[in-house]
């Protein structure tokens, strides 16, 4: 688990470059759907076409364009459905809605649950009192639960491995 | 052949038919005599199927090895096989195909039935009948659709020269088990299902049930994890466009399931400590059971289309009818057994374990239903709206990531919180570390320069690890106090007499494992494109590539070219890799398997696109950081899974009785071990254990006038 931990610390200090102009394409192609293939972005895919416009955006980048203009430059030729996450407006907002609703709704219902069923110790149990049990009941328990923790099977001592 | 086997489909469903009226008269009017009739019903369906399957399996097979004549008139060999096919892929086809898929799907249910209720089992002679009796339904169902709407054997009118062939893409030895795991998962489900009806319809909606069914829920939930990470594997080492989950819509309607099912193992644990949400659990397998259905449906009957779907028909109206069946008549049950769910829910604190159960299976259920509605939301606003809005792998990235952070927080801090209530004392003590380890990991990677998102990752994922390896080193420490036993023997015993509690901590760090792999790989991908002549050099990251030239391979149905490339490892000689490039013909389809060098530090991954008109090579690769511990984290899932399902014989259950004594006396245990684990003040403890030790002696003195 340290292992783990410092591994990734180290893959992080190894990548902590700034954002060159591969990685500012490779941002950009991942907000567009590949037009030919299906549910593959344009950085994803290895369609003759996303190659194409992966080149295009390279280009424009080079010229200065930002990547909202780049982004709103082929949703201008290929319409909402080139973008990899619907836009938030009109029916798709309601792709981003959904997911705070849903997690809202169910917060409600834990949080009325929690109210509903949390009620503080106290003398309100109906199970019998220790002190109200006899002295051979509760040996007997200690020796089940200590059976169950050294492993025997049962009085006759087979292993219980 | 095509008739016989058409007719043993026609008697599997009437056999069918028959032992799932029997079986509910059996439940009725309990009555031996009928059980008996329904049982032998269930092993008929069972024989019927593999003969069936085994027949299908010959027909296929025989065309493969060109023993028979060949006979493309059978529709499914015609369209998933063909001359070219290499006979090693033949059995592929089998789940390439719609009708294979439901035959080998029928066969898994078959044998599953023939498991779960083939025998007398004393522990649920009550449940048996009633469980026989839905499972026997919902293998009807499945053979309704092989009789009238996919016949395996159904004839194509003139035989063909030659048939269409197996999807290039599933030529992969991946393919021969990523999808029958996925089945194997998604049919599991139909057990505990059957047997939460049975429950219901019994008014026994108890222990026994939920610990038989343990054993089945579990391994339903594991093959389709396993099925999930495989599935990774094949795009991976596949596709050939750098990453491993895709977000397609059949990979999504796995996980969801999936997803369900992690929410519902745990959910068990507190009826089984706690009495309470005995309601929810029933649910929750229902929920599994439909979702299942659903993610058939959608990959089955081409819905959505996507890589995955290989295969399309006729067959949605049926399957609705059987969705909105599944849905509607447990709900209904559900609704009509209301008074018998109402559990002992008394909860003595929110920040207690029961609590963060709770929490835990609202976020894996909103984390199921963000998933779901994205993969549907395509159909409904075709539906709404006459265009399909598509939710690309963006849209997933953006609202899953911040639930699965919240779900790997909660893997932390849920064990270590005690049963009940939590005093201030324990929290500071069991909470320090863990987040002293996250702080630091976080300060570290802030320092380092890694973005928000990356932060909070690192936040979560050293807290969760130092919580994991705290309760380790915590539970040996209070065995080496309590035992005598030496550190190390401690550690191995934590595994070996707690199973489920260390095996399924062993699932947890192989979560963590996983997500440090994906947030590596995720967030530090390096890529170039570039086209090369001979001898030309490109640089990625730390590696440079020096392309030498390409070559053809002679291969049955395609057309191969390889393409050599040196690799230079910070300027050292690193050896050579050579991405291919498969053209088929037939299929019109380019395939671009990628050579991959692999380190635990990062994949080097190198795509060949093919030789553009000039002659250069075109490239694409990608440096993939610790892509190799999510391979890791698959097996570390496999084996924690091993360990917490492995059967214990001390603990195995005969009767309900012995589920009940079982869970009461488990309950002491779990004190203790909480206790020297620091997690219960002496106050707790004491005032617990004697309630527990109460409840436990009451039991046994009951048990014992029987």
């Amino acid at each position: 688990m340290i292992v783990l931990v410092v591994t990734l610390l180290l893959t992080l200090g190894a990548a902590a470059t700034g954002p060159d102009l591969d990685a500012q394409v490779r941002a950009i192609a991942d907000r567009l759907m590949c037009p030919v293939c299906q549910g593959r972005t344009v950085a994803e895919s290895t369609s003759a076409l996303a190659a194409q416009m992966r080149a295009l955006i390279r280009e424009k980048l080079r010229r200065g364009e930002t990547a909202e203009e780049i982004v709103a430059y082929f949703r201008d030729r290929y319409g909402d459905t080139i973008l990899a996450a619907p836009p938030r407006e009109g029916l798709a907002a309601v792709a981003w809605a959904l997911p705070v609703l849903a997690v809202a709704i169910g917060t409600v219902i834990v949080g009325w649950l929690l109210r509903a069923w949390t009620r503080p110790p106290g003398p309100g149990s109906t199970l019998p009192r220790i002190g109200m049990l006899p002295e051979e009941a509760l040996r007997r328990v200690e020796e089940e639960v200590a059976r169950l923790e050294s492993g025997d099977v049962d009085r006759s001592g087979r292993d219980g491995g | 052949m095509p008739e016989v086997g058409a007719l043993a489909l026609w008697l599997a469903l009437l056999t069918a038919l028959y032992g799932a009226a029997m079986g509910a008269v059996a439940a009725v009017g309990r009555r031996e005599d009928v059980l008996a009739s329904a049982r032998a019903a269930v092993w008929v369906v069972a024989a019927l199927v593999t003969l069936n399957l085994g027949g299908f399996v010959v027909c296929v097979g025989l065309l493969a090895y060109a023993l028979y004549s060949h006979d493309f008139r059978l529709a499914f060999v015609a369209d998933n096989n063909s001359r070219e096919t290499p006979t090693f892929y033949t059995l592929v086809g089998l789940w390439g195909g719609q009708a294979g898929s439901l035959l080998f799907w029928t066969w898994l249910l078959s044998l599953y039935t023939v498991s779960a209720v083939g025998h007398r089992r004393p522990a649920l002679e009550e449940l048996q009948p009633a469980a026989l009796s839905v499972l026997l339904a919902i293998a009807a169902f499945f053979l309704l659709l092989l009789t009238i709407a996919e016949n395996p054997f159904a004839l194509l009118p003139e035989p063909v020269a030659d048939g269409r062939g197996l999807n290039p893409l599933l030529e992969d030895p991946g393919m021969l088990i990523h999808p029958p795991l996925l089945y194997m998962g998604f049919v599991g489900f139909a057990v505990p299902f059957a047997f939460a009806m049975a429950a219901l319809v019994h008014r026994r909606v108890d222990a026994a049930w939920l610990s038989y069914t343990r054993g089945w829920t579990l391994l339903a939930w594991y093959t389709l994890g396993a099925g999930l990470v495989l599935g990774g594997w094949w795009a991976y080492r596949v596709l050939g466009w750098g990453g491993y989950w895709g977000w397609d819509p059949v990979e999504n309607s796995a996980l969801v399931p999936w997803l369900v099912a992690t929410a519902l193992i745990h959910s068990v644990i507190v009826q089984e400590q706690r009495d309470m949400l005995k309601g929810w659990n029933v649910t929750l397998v229902v929920l599994a059971f439909a979702l299942s259905v659903l993610g058939a449906f959608l990959t089955r009957t081409g819905l959505l289309v996507s890589v995955h779907t290989f295969a399309q028909s006729g067959i949605a109206p049926y399957f609705l009818g059987f969705l909105a069946a599944v849905l509607v008549g447990p709900t209904a049950l559900l609704v009509w057994r209301l008074e018998d769910l109402r559990a002992r829910h008394e909860l003595e604190a929110v920040l207690s374990r029961e609590g963060t159960f709770l929490l835990n299976t609202l976020v894996f259920l909103a984390a199921a239903v963000v998933v779901l509605m994205g993969t549907l939301f395509p159909i409904v606003t075709e539906v709404v709206q006459g265009i399909r809005i598509l939710i690309g792998p963006p849209y997933f990235r953006q609202v899953f990531a911040p639930i699965a952070l919240g779900l790997l927080a909660l893997m932390g801090i849920g064990p270590l919180l005690p049963w009940r209530r939590t005093s201030r004392r324990v929290l500071v003590r069991q909470l320090r570390w863990p987040l002293v380890a996250g702080a630091g990991v976080a300060v570290s990677a802030t320092i380092l320069g890694a973005s928000a998102g990356v932060a909070a990752a690192a936040v979560v994922i050293g807290f969760t690890a130092a919580a994991i390896v705290q309760e380790f080193h915590r539970g040996a420490r209070s065995r080496v106090q309590r035992w005598g036993e030496p550190y190390p023997r401690a550690l191995l015993a934590l595994l070996g007499r707690q199973r489920r509690r260390y095996g399924g901590y062993l699932v947890h760090a192989a979560v963590l494992v996983i997500a440090v792999g994906v947030v590596g790989s995720q967030a530090f991908v390096t890529e170039r494109e570039g086209v090369l002549a001979t001898g030309e050099r490109l640089e990625v990251g730390r590696y440079t590539l020096i392309y030498r030239g390409t070559e053809q391979e002679p291969a049955p149905n395609a057309t191969v070219t390889i393409a050599a490339v040196d690799v230079l490892n910070e300027g050292h000689p690193a050896g050579r890799l050579t991405p291919r490039r498969r053209y088929y013909p037939r299929y019109n389809q380019p395939v671009y398997p990628p050579a991959i060098r692999s380190t635990w530090r990062e994949d080097l991954y190198v795509v060949f696109l093919g030789l553009v008109d000039d002659g250069r090579a075109s490239f694409r690769v990608w440096v993939n950081p610790l892509v190799r511990l999510i391979w890791l984290g698959g097996a570390l899932f496999t084996l924690g899974t091993l360990v917490a399902a492995w059967p214990d014989r001390r603990r195995r259950i005969r009767t309900a009785v012995e589920a009940r004594r079982q869970a009461v006396l488990q309950r002491i245990r779990e004190l203790d071990l909480d206790f020297g684990a620091g997690k219960l003040s002496e106050e707790d403890y004491r005032r617990l254990r004697d309630e527990a030790v109460a409840e436990a002696a009451a039991f046994l003195g009951t048990e014992a006038e029987r």
